[in-house]
């Protein structure tokens, strides 16, 4: 055979390895949340439906708007400490398990670019936060709806017994009632609450490329986490304090403009509690959410590339 | 080498965080005031917060947990009213507020605890207080109450609600029917009033002395709104004043018939037949 | 002449150690060449380096200087671990997925799908034997059977290459003889095989050509049967040789007036493991002495 042949069937056996390959990042998507499904991290979904039927049935002696505005709070609660607990604990532990069982070689023997990898596992880690949070979000708007349908119930029946009141008069007590029940806006709430999530987990990923544990990684992403809802509030009093020192230029200034502020993704509380938002508040929300999830990831993505294994 | 690299690469990200750090603060910054002013975003103080309930409190509260702490110090103030521990219920909901300004609900609940339960509480709950100390000690809880619910309108100016509370509590609490008739003047002016506050300004505008002219003209204006204005108390509170304002009899409006009267009290009554 | 399936070119490899100003030689200036086709064995004591070499080729780490191809692949270009199959030392998948599933996995990753994807894994769970373990998830299985998995993963793709970084390690008899069975399998559909071991009979049985590293540098490598062959000595193996026998020989040798010697005389031994110990030996000895040098070169300087 002559070479230049050669050199043809060199060619053809080569297979077309496309570099970035959307179809790959999906397989290891799906991979993470089978992995993180299976670790039976749904289990904490049993938790929730308790927690949310025991709100549901609190009797206090409180108003009825009250009464669910309680049950709204504590499930909107309980799905935010949900969701970033475990965008900090599963994003910290993908990463050195895989490399601790060396399943990680296995990965990147196969033809799998870093940056994909990296893409997989922190989409499987939002593809599970994202499933919880729906399924949260059908249980409790069921409980909430039953919740609402029996306290107008009763209300309109006591307003109705108790008399002297016009019908428009218990109808706008029924309207009190009704805003603090089932809205449209409460999904609003669920995707500040996805946002916030998902900048934790980049901000985990981006740790554990340079951890050198799980542990680590985690304490550090909490303390990030924690410290990213106050720094804003505390650089008022520490620059107060330093005045135009050394200190607060080289120390605490960068500190502040280094960790994310978390402050602006507390929109839920507020939402929750009825106050209307607007479609344009929501969707800047969302395009600062993905550019802090860009940079992370592509910083990560940084750190990742070249490391060593 | 291996060890130059890290360090270049480590400046490197901290640059880079830097620099997005510079970019995206202008913007976040811009982000947070608007949301604050929405409504969107509630402002805490939070050196209030951590002489009470402590830094770690404090951070959960900071970490967008805000409505559960409230939910807390709800159950909590509910377990000390049931011990009639009223200094910690009102500690409670000055937290609880002070977590949820915007609630209403609870600016009513907590005023109600101070104005009516440790009020009464104050009055008759210890036997061994001497009287005089008990009407002091019931006066003061009403006065906290009043205070209270003050704050809760200076946070929420508009509330109806609010407002109608005050003005229930200087009608029933202190029989101060010109501060009442205030109150339910703005709660008339404030965000959807019930239909019996218009009603209830002209009933205690009546009690305040100098201004019965004022309050025969307003509800003379309600009774000429038709029916469903013409409410027992408001021809009898028409029928005080036009005595006391000394209305012509051709500008007096009739009796009521009883039979009528009982009808629209009782609607499922047959009238008696002659 | 074919691409060769791995070239590695004046390979060195260089750590750091901890933030002093020290560093480890993990690699030195090392070449070696796996020609399509034939299967290399890749041995060394602990440490020596061959991990490290392994892990370049792959594009797990990157070279301090030199150059390693796969297929004439760069190996820090992704495409080139589309012609690889690796299966590391001791390997652990996802423990919640089933020997079926995790062949699924791998073969998506390298762009099988479908009704080709299935095919190719049930061949592959017949290859290593493990069809009755297909739907059971692999915290169930035994050593053995993770490493024959391992193996199938590592094949899923058809790559025309596969790297074994001490394949029957912790593996029982039987099972390190299935995976012999499956490296001679491999050879004769004509893949390439480059694998590391400390089990140099094994290696010896089913390696056409050897590399014998030790700190970290190439010290022999060749054909097997032209390392171990020693060109001026002949073998004689004798059975059922008496002592009387044994002792006519050694007079006649004495009495040989061409210079002959007897250089020994029992029973033979694995000679490539003889070989091996011999170098590693050599080794330690070059290295106890470049140290020595280097010892009185700095108090000198001193």
């Amino acid at each position: 055979m002559s070479e230049a042949a050669n050199a043809e069937t060199e060619e053809r056996t080569v297979p077309r390895v496309p570099l970035f390959s959307p179809g790959r990042i999906w397989v290891l998507t799906m991979s993470t949340f089978t992995q993180l499904v299976r670790m039976k991290t749904f289990y904490f979904l049993i938790i929730f439906a308790v927690l949310v039927a025991a709100a549901s049935n609190l009797n206090l002696l409180y108003t009825p708007a009250q009464k669910l505005r309680m049950l709204k709070d504590a499930s909107f609660g309980a799905m935010s400490i949900f969701s970033w607990l475990f965008a900090i604990a599963a994003t910290a532990v993908l990463i050195p398990r895989d490399l601790e069982d060396r399943t990680l070689y296995t990965i990147l023997a196969k033809p799998v670019p870093r940056l994909e990898y990296l893409l997989g596992k922190l989409f499987g880690v939002l593809l599970t936060i994202g499933v919880a949070l729906v399924v949260m979000q059908v249980l409790f708007t069921g409980f909430l709806f039953f919740r609402e349908v029996t306290v107008l119930a009763a209300e309109r029946q006591a307003l109705e017994a108790q008399g002297g009141m016009s019908p428009e008069d218990i109808q706008a007590q029924l309207e009190l009632i009704r805003a603090q029940g089932v809205q449209w806006q409460l999904l609003y709430a669920l995707v500040a609450i996805f946002l916030k999530a998902g900048v934790v987990a980049a901000v985990t990923m981006l740790v554990s490329t340079f951890a050198s544990s799980t542990l680590f990684t985690m304490i550090v992403a909490t303390i990030i986490f924690l410290v990213g809802h106050f720094h804003k509030l505390a650089a008022g009093y520490w620059l107060h304090e330093l005045g135009d020192s050394l200190v607060a230029k080289l120390v605490v200034k960068p500190v502040i403009m280094i960790i994310p502020d978390f402050r602006v993704f507390n929109v839920t509380e507020n939402i929750v509690g009825g106050t209307p938002v607007t479609t344009g508040a929501m969707l800047a929300l969302v395009g600062l959410a993905l550019l802090y999830m860009a940079v992370y990831s592509a910083v990560a993505l940084y750190l990742f590339i070249d490391k060593e294994f | 080498m291996k060890f130059g690299r890290t360090t270049r690469k480590t400046v490197a990200v901290l640059a880079l965080l830097l620099v997005f750090g510079l970019l995206r603060t202008p913007l976040e910054s811009r982000m947070t005031e608007k949301f604050v002013a929405s409504g969107l975003i509630t402002e805490v103080s939070t050196s209030q917060l951590s002489s009470a309930v402590g830094q770690s409190t404090v951070l959960a509260v900071l970490g967008g947990l805000r409505p559960l702490v409230a939910i807390y110090l709800t159950l909590h103030a509910f377990d000390a009213w049931s011990y009639r521990e009223w200094d910690t219920v009102e500690r409670d909901y000055r937290l609880i507020t002070t977590l949820l300004p915007e609630d209403i609900d609870s600016w009513k609940t907590g005023a109600w605890h101070m104005a009516y339960n440790a009020s009464a509480s104050a009055l008759y709950d210890d036997p061994d207080i001497p009287e005089a100390v008990g009407k002091k000690n019931s006066r003061d809880w009403i006065l906290k109450g009043i205070e209270f619910l003050k704050r809760g309108i200076e946070q929420n100016p508009d509330s109806s609600t609010l407002h109608q509370e005050l003005a229930d509590i200087y009608r029933q609490k202190l029989e101060e029917p010109c501060l009442a008739a205030r109150h339910y003047k703005l709660a008339m002016e404030g965000d959807r009033p019930r239909s019996f506050v218009p009603r209830f300004y002209g009933y205690f505008l009546a009690r305040c002395p100098g201004r019965e002219r004022e309050a025969y003209d307003f509800l003379m204006e309600l009774y000429h709104q038709g029916e469903k204005q013409r409410l027992p108390t408001l021809i009898s509170r028409i029928k005080e004043l036009e005595e006391k304002l000394d209305v012509p009899a051709t500008h007096r409006i009739p009796d009521p018939d009883p039979d009528v009267e009982i009808l629209k009290k009782y609607p499922h009554a047959k009238p008696a037949l002659p | 002449m074919s691409v060769p399936a791995v070239e590695v070119r004046n390979l060195t490899k260089v750590f750091p150690l901890s933030l002093k100003k020290e560093y480890l030689v993990a690699v030195e200036d090392l070449s070696l060449t796996v020609n399509a086709g034939e299967v290399y064995g890749l041995i060394g004591p602990n440490g020596s380096g061959k991990s490290t070499t392994m892990k370049v080729v792959l594009g797990l780490m990157a070279a301090t200087t030199g150059s390693t191809k796969v297929f004439g692949i760069e190996s820090r270009d992704v495409r080139s671990r589309h012609q690889i199959g690796f299966l590391p030392e001791n390997p652990y998948f996802y423990k919640h997925l089933t020997g079926f599933e995790t062949l699924k996995f791998y073969g998506r990753l390298c762009g099988l799908r479908g009704r080709e994807l299935k095919d190719r894994a049930n061949e592959m769970l017949a290859l290593v034997d493990l069809e009755v373990a297909r739907d059971r998830r692999l915290g169930g299985y035994s050593k053995g059977m993770l490493q024959r998995i391992g193996l199938a993963q590592a094949m899923i793709q058809r790559p025309r290459l596969v790297v074994l970084d001490e394949p029957t390690a912790g593996v029982d008899p039987i099972g390190s003889r299935q995976i012999r069975d499956l490296i001679f399998k491999l050879k004769e559909d004509g893949i390439s095989v480059f694998l590391c071991s400390h089990l140099l009979e094994q290696v010896q049985e089913v390696c056409d050509r050897v590399g014998i590293i030790a700190n970290g540098r190439m010290w022999r490598e060749g054909p097997l049967h032209e390392l171990i062959a020693i060109e001026d000595q002949t073998e004689l193996v004798l059975r059922d040789a008496s002592p009387a026998l044994l002792e006519r020989i050694r007079n006649l040798v004495a009495s040989d007036s061409g210079g002959a010697e007897l250089v020994r005389s029992g029973h033979p031994r694995t000679t490539l493991e003889r070989l091996f110990l011999d170098i590693v030996r050599e080794s330690r000895e070059a290295k106890a002495k470049e140290d020595r040098e280097k010892q009185a070169s700095k108090g000198a300087k001193k």
